[in-house]
This record gives C-alpha cells, sequence and structure tokens, in this order.
C-alpha cells in the first residue's frame, strides 16, 4: 500500500520563481490497483510520481511505501526496492552494448547473484514479448523505437517492482505500440499482482485499463474514483482534458434526446449498451 | 542541486545597467579584469569592491544572489588561500609548528590572491546577470568584426556561442533526467571509492552524449530548412546602440583605473 498524505512541494523554493507544484495532496493506492493519473500539463502529475520512489523529497507532509517513509534515507532505500520508476521516453536511459547488459543493470545494483540475474533478464524480456534469444545480444541502439521502449520497460521489471510507475509509457509511440504497451502493463498486473501507477493524457486507454482515476488540477488532488464516477461527474474540458471517445458518443447522444448512462466510457460499454436496447425494437 | 548554480545566470531586471550597449558591459568588463590586475596592495580592493557593490545596488540584484554565484568556486578560493598562506615565507614569522610555518608575508599574500579572485568572479557575475547571453553574443560578434579583414568570421563564433548558451539549461535538463531515471534503478552515484565513481558515470553520460548528437543533427537540420546559410547578409532584430550613458559608464571606468594606479604610483 502506498500512502500520500498531505503531500506538499514547492519548486525554487525562496527565490522570486518559487512555485507550488503539488498542494496537500492525500492518496492512498491499493495493493494490485489500475491507477491512473490525469491532469494538464503543469498540474503536478510528475511531481507527484517522483515522490512514489524519493527522487524528490516532500516540503510537507509524507509519503509511505509498504510503510517505509521516503523522507528517511534509510527507509527510503528499501522502499526504492519496491517501487520501479519508468520515466517519459525510457529509451533515453538505455546505455549498455547490448540489450543483456542494460536490463541487467537493475538486478546487478540490487546485487543479486549471476543465476538471478539471467533468469530475470530472460523473464522481464519475455514479459515485455521480445524473444530473448534473438534480442539479448544485439546492441540497444540499432532497435526500432517500440522495441527499445520494452527493453527500457524490462530493465525495470527485471528489478521485480511491487509498485510500477509509468509516466506516459505510451507517448510518441503508433497506435499498435501503444496498444501492446497497454496490453503488456494489463499482463503484468494480472500475472504478477504488480500495482501500477500510470501518468497519461490517452483518455481511452485510461477508461480500459484503469481501476480509478486521480485528477490533478494546479498541484491540487480534485477527485479519486471509478472512470465511470469521474468521466460522468467531472467537466473535464474545464480542466484542460478531454473525455473518451465512447463518453463524447454517449454524450452526443443524449443531446439528441436518446438516454444513455452517464457513466459509460469503455467502446466495448457503449456498444453493450446500445445492443441491448436496439436488438429487441 | 545544479539549478542553484547562480554563477553565469542572468537576472532580470529593468534598471540602468540592464539597459547599458551589451558592448560596453563587455568592454567595461574587460578593463575591470585590468583594474583587478594592477591593483597591487590590500587597500586598492577598496575601491573595487565598492564599485561591485555599487553597480549591484544599481542594478537591483539582491546581494544574495551574488554571494550565491561564488559557492561553487569556494573549493578552488579555499584551496588558493591554504596554498599561499603555507607556501609564501616572507616576512615575519607568525605561527611555527611541525615543519609548517606561517609568516606575516603568507597571509598577506594569501588575503591578497582570494580577493583577487572574489572580485574576478563577482564581475563576471555582474557582466552575465545584467546582459542576456544573446546580447553578449552580439556585442561579441560586434566587437570582433575586424576580424572580418583577415578572413574570420565572427557570426560563426557568435553562432557557436549561442548555441552552446542555448544547450546549456537543455543539457543539464536532460542530465537531470537520466540521472533521476539510473537512480530508480539502483545506480549508487554518490558512494563508493573514486573509480566506483567514474565507472558510476558511464550510464549518465552515454545516453547523455547520444542525446546531444541527436540534438545536433537535429538542430542542423531545423536551421537549414529555414534557409539559415551564415552571416552573409543577414541582418539583426535588435540593434545595438552605444549612446551617452555607455560614454558616461566607461568614464567612471576609466577614473576607477586610473585613481588605481595614480595612487599606487604615489605610494611605492
Amino acid at each position: 500500500m502506498i500512502e500520500i498524505r498531505n503531500l506538499t512541494h514547492t519548486y525554487m523554493k525562496g527565490s522570486p520563481i518559487e512555485t507550488d507544484a503539488l498542494d496537500d495532496v492525500s492518496l492512498t493506492i491499493q495493493e494490485g490497483e489500475f491507477i491512473s493519473i490525469v491532469g494538464h500539463t503543469g498540474s503536478g502529475k510528475s511531481t507527484l510520481i517522483q515522490h512514489i520512489n524519493g527522487i524528490l523529497q516532500p516540503n510537507g507532509g509524507s509519503v509511505l511505501v509498504d510503510g517505509y517513509d521516503m523522507s528517511v534515507k534509510k527507509q527510503m532505500v528499501e522502499g526504492r526496492k519496491r517501487v520501479g520508476m519508468v520515466f517519459q521516453y525510457p529509451e533515453y536511459q538505455l546505455f549498455e552494448e547490448t540489450v543483456y547488459k542494460d536490463v541487467a543493470f537493475g538486478p546487478k545494483n540490487l546485487k543479486l547473484t549471476d543465476e538471478e540475474i539471467n533468469a530475470r533478464v530472460i523473464d522481464a524480456l519475455t514479459a515485455v514479448g521480445l524473444e530473448p534469444e534473438f534480442f539479448i545480444e544485439k546492441s540497444p541502439f540499432e532497435l526500432s523505437g517500440g522495441e527499445k521502449r520494452r527493453v527500457a520497460l524490462a530493465g525495470i521489471l527485471a528489478m521485480n517492482p511491487r509498485y510500477l510507475v509509468l509516466d506516459e509509457p505510451m507517448a510518441g509511440l503508433d497506435p499498435s505500440g501503444r496498444r501492446n504497451i497497454l496490453d503488456l502493463l494489463n499482463r503484468i498486473r494480472l500475472d504478477y499482482g504488480t500495482t501500477i501507477i500510470m501518468v497519461s493524457h490517452s483518455m481511452d486507454d485510461i477508461a480500459r485499463v484503469s481501476d480509478r482515476i486521480a485528477v490533478l488540477y494546479g498541484g491540487k488532488l480534485l477527485t479519486v474514483d471509478t472512470p465511470s464516477n469521474v468521466f460522468a461527474t467531472l467537466e473535464l474540458d474545464e480542466l484542460g482534458l478531454e473525455l473518451p471517445h465512447a463518453s463524447r458518443i454517449a454524450k452526443a447522444l443524449r443531446a439528441q434526446g436518446i438516454d444513455v448512462p452517464a457513466g459509460i466510457c469503455r467502446d466495448d460499454e457503449l456498444v453493450d449498451y446500445l445492443l441491448g436496447r436496439y436488438s429487441d425494437d | 542541486m545544479i539549478k542553484d548554480i547562480t554563477l553565469g545566470q542572468y537576472y532580470p531586471a529593468d534598471s540602468a545597467i540592464h539597459r547599458l550597449d551589451p558592448r560596453a558591459k563587455l568592454i567595461l568588463f574587460i578593463e575591470f579584469i585590468v583594474a583587478t590586475f594592477i591593483v597591487d596592495s590590500l587597500w586598492m580592493f577598496i575601491p573595487l569592491y565598492v564599485f561591485v557593490v555599487f553597480t549591484l545596488l544599481m542594478a537591483r540584484i539582491p546581494l544574495v544572489f551574488m554571494l550565491r554565484s561564488l559557492k561553487p568556486v569556494r573549493w578552488i578560493l579555499i584551496f588558493m588561500f591554504v596554498i599561499n598562506l603555507f607556501l609564501i615565507s616572507t616576512g615575519d614569522i607568525l605561527v611555527s609548528f611541525w615543519s609548517v610555518t606561517i609568516t606575516t608575508g603568507g597571509v598577506r599574500q594569501a588575503c591578497f590572491v582570494m580577493l583577487r579572485l572574489i572580485v574576478l568572479v563577482s564581475g563576471t557575475s555582474m557582466l552575465t546577470f545584467t546582459t542576456t547571453p544573446i546580447a553578449l553574443t552580439d556585442a561579441i560578434e560586434s566587437l570582433l568584426s575586424p576580424l572580418k579583414l583577415i578572413g574570420i568570421s565572427p557570426h560563426v563564433f557568435a553562432m557557436i556561442m549561442t548555441i552552446a548558451l542555448r544547450f546549456i539549461p537543455t543539457l543539464l535538463d536532460e542530465a537531470d533526467k537520466i540521472i533521476k531515471a539510473q537512480t530508480s534503478r539502483g545506480a549508487q552515484l554518490d558512494t563508493g571509492s573514486i573509480i566506483q565513481r567514474i565507472k558510476a558515470m558511464v550510464p549518465i553520460l552515454v545516453p547523455l552524449i547520444v542525446g546531444a548528437f541527436k540534438r545536433a543533427n537535429e538542430l542542423a537540420m531545423a536551421m537549414e530548412s529555414r534557409c539559415y546559410h551564415g552571416g552573409e547578409g543577414r541582418t539583426k532584430l535588435r540593434r545595438l546602440r552605444f549612446g551617452w550613458n555607455d560614454l558616461l559608464a566607461e568614464a567612471v571606468m576609466v577614473v576607477l583605473i586610473a585613481g588605481i594606479a595614480v595612487s599606487q604610483g604615489v605610494w611605492l
């Protein structure tokens, strides 16, 4: 469980360009859930997730990962092992000569045995859908964009995190690449019970996979709720966000006098509802 | 962190100093450096420090900001102080223990070197605090224009400098990101022996250099697609004008240097 209590963070404190990035944010993330964090640019999403593994330290409040206080150095080391952090465009952190060595970097830093490292690398590459025999001896720099990103993701998975934090993991990928990553995250969560915390702008993707959505606005947490409730109740356009495809269609239908429930936010839900309603007529 | 360094930073404000012609400021800066090097007694630093504080007030820059610009050079300052203190053995002996002796000459020289370094750094900071990097490169280009006569293009120099300055914050950001990413993969950057620490830099430097090359490539293409072809026939958005206030500033500086030179001549 990750407990974020009254978290406040200010950049450049005490200088003329001081800015409040986070203001009194409290959020509890349960084990095994898929939670998405949304908000327009500068709403504090990245700042929030960087507190989860102690890269940023709070100016107020606290972050507890499985009870380890991330602002206490010794506890942070323990907490950090549980949190895998996938930054934006993670392929830019690849540096080794071979895919194998790069994925092994994290496990090596955990001081695991060679056999254990080997097993983890093979597992992680398989999990991200890259055939180990084919890829381990390749240079990460000769792969395609989507493959590079999956190698970077494998590098984090090889550390066996219980919480996987991702900052816009699908940014800059083509539609099939996006779908790949999203399916992959879903599978990781089902197979390993990993908790997934994802920052994203793609409401369709979010509606499809999230248990809950946390909405940030101007450094404040507006709400945390299920996708249906968030998309039904919040005026997202006013927050600089948009509704998922299905919700927009449902809204347009409602405007035409066709009664579609406000909670519908996934394509399949909408199709099922409309089929159920009109197939008998 | 990296972002706390104010050395070389621009401090936005609207003041008489900020408004001076950047060429005038660059010349003033060179004259100021000359002044610090002709000073050869501790007392003569007083007018220089008064000058720095005076311009600081005129430019409306908080003193704290200036002090912070000295922070990154503090180890050099301490090192120079200690070296001079122990190695110079002229004058009377003040303290002597084991094989170390501290003499009045050493103390004098140590203070002297430190005061000179501080005033040099402050002078440089004064220039960068009050002049945007763009204005500064424009000034350099303008002042170096005589080089055209011998076939060297000052525009190329200026462009290289502009690009380098432009990309410092970008690369710092990038380094910051990569450091964060590798730290969260368990990289230990601030512990271990020197060899271990140097090795720990590899996961940071490789992605940083790869990224820098990529950026350079993209920038070159972006410039060419906007028809950049060197300085030939290019006009300027901001034209530099040398005015009365610039002349006045120059006059103040000349008086300062002359004053220092004369009074030292008198005291020698």
